[in-house]
């Protein structure tokens, strides 16, 4: 009985580590050369931030999680790490290219050109994404 | 009994001009503060977010889905609160329940179904953005109108002898002037009217009423918001002398949680018929008397 227990124990521990291994780094982005170059059209300011924070909190915290570490409610569900907003990594990116991604997307990052109709909003965003800079 | 009368007639034209009024100097007072907007590239963008949604508690917003949007409208009411724990403030009371379907044509025109429980009302309504504020308030407000036809399905011995199809028919419109002041806050003023081709005896077919609501967001997904309706009983507008059935006022007032997909709003309110004409023409609810209900709205955009 004790065997078949930790028979049972390591096989819920495996179909759960298979599980977790699942969720695979996101491949590296082709980003086409005219967001390369686009610049943020909105200052950094006090009020795009806080503006960016509202649009995050409402579109984006579901996924990338409260502190944009990948770790919202609904990562788990995802084949693929939402990323980890924190990290040196994503913050060398230009904002053309964080334009590009959290706006245009692909694959399981969806599309928000029209749930995040206002352009002012759309950069508000960017500009929140880089107070998660460690 | 005539003084009586202009006492009263006065009395309905204050409330309607003070409304009106606080209204003009919120607005006056909201394109002030925002004179000294930005003056740069998103100027002439429309704004976003004044409401979360086309639907505030009892009232249209100036909000509608993106173009090929479909939103999934659950609405429940409970039954008034005034029974305390033996039906658990109206939880366990007898309940009414709208369900509906609006789709959004273009970015700016949508239209849209439902069916609610009391009165079997089939509804087809259709919501039309004429104007969208801008950042820099070039154009200092949204303006939209709403437009909806309700067909009780009930049997049609509710309809008495003469029965016609006719009969069953109700309009609802109305103009919809909606100004967000910051990210914070926004304000709406709604005149509308209501007409039903057959109503209960002594019952007027025809009602001007107001609307005022607002939303103050408390943190980026949360808000707190109220809603007020005002029919106005007014003596020269009156079809029957007696003004023994004149429909009541409404307060709303609840907490709203906005996410990408969902929408939700618990709040109390003092209608309980959902669909807008039967709302404000048949309201029995008074503030003062505390006839409140629980309600709540719950919107699924896919």
């Amino acid at each position: 009985m004790k065997t078949f227990k930790i028979f049972i124990l390591v096989a819920i521990a495996l179909v759960g580590f298979s599980f977790t291994i699942q969720q695979k780094k996101a491949t590296p982005w082709e980003i086409p050369a005219e967001y390369k170059k686009m610049e943020n059209p909105l200052a950094n300011d006090k009020a795009s931030v806080n503006k960016g924070k509202m649009v995050y909190m409402k579109h984006c915290r579901s996924c990338h999680g409260n502190k944009g570490l990948g770790d919202g409610p609904k990562a788990a569900r995802l084949k693929t790490f939402p990323g980890d907003f924190s990290s040196a990594e994503f913050q060398a990116h230009g904002d053309g290219e964080l334009f590009y991604k959290s706006i245009i997307g692909r694959d399981e990052m969806p599309n928000y050109e029209k749930k995040i109709p206002s352009k002012k909003d759309q950069w508000a965003v960017i500009n929140y994404l880089r107070t998660f800079k460690k | 009994m005539r003084t009586e009368y202009i006492n009263k007639k006065a009395k309905n034209i204050s409330i309607f001009e003070s409304i009106t009024g606080l209204f003009v100097i919120l607005l006056i007072l909201g394109s002030s503060l925002n004179v000294n907007a930005q003056t740069d590239e998103f100027a002439n963008e429309p704004v976003s977010g004044t409401f979360e949604s086309g639907l505030l508690a009892e009232t249209q917003t100036v909000a509608t889905p993106f173009a090929g949007e479909f939103e999934l409208h659950i609405q429940h009411r409970f039954g008034l609160i005034e029974n305390g724990l033996e039906d658990v403030f109206g939880i366990y009371a007898t309940s009414n329940i709208r369900m509906g379907l609006n789709y959004g044509i273009t970015e700016k025109f949508m239209i849209g179904y439902g069916y609610t429980k009391e009165f079997k009302l089939q509804e087809f309504h259709g919501k039309y953005r004429v104007l969208t504020q801008t950042e820099s308030n070039s154009i200092p407000v949204s303006v939209a109108v709403y437009g909806n036809l309700a067909i009780n399905s009930q049997d049609k011995s509710v309809f008495g002898n003469d029965y016609k199809f006719s009969d069953r028919l109700s309009y609802f419109s109305q103009l919809l002037v909606a100004h967000k002041f910051n990210d914070n806050f926004s304000l709406q003023f709604g005149p509308s009217f209501t007409h039903f081709n057959k109503t209960d005896t002594l019952v007027e077919h025809d009602k001007v009423a107001l609307s005022l609501a607002g939303r103050a967001k408390v943190s980026p997904s949360m808000s707190l918001f109220f809603e007020y309706d005002q029919p106005l009983n007014i003596d020269d507008m009156r079809e029957f002398a007696s003004d023994e059935n004149d429909p009541e006022a409404n307060l709303s007032f609840g907490i709203e949680i906005g996410t990408s997909t969902h929408v939700f709003q618990v709040f109390m309110s003092n209608y309980e018929g959902i669909t807008p004409q039967r709302n404000i023409l048949y309201n029995k609810n008074k503030i003062g008397d505390g006839d409140f209900l629980v309600g709540f709205n719950i919107l699924v955009r896919f």
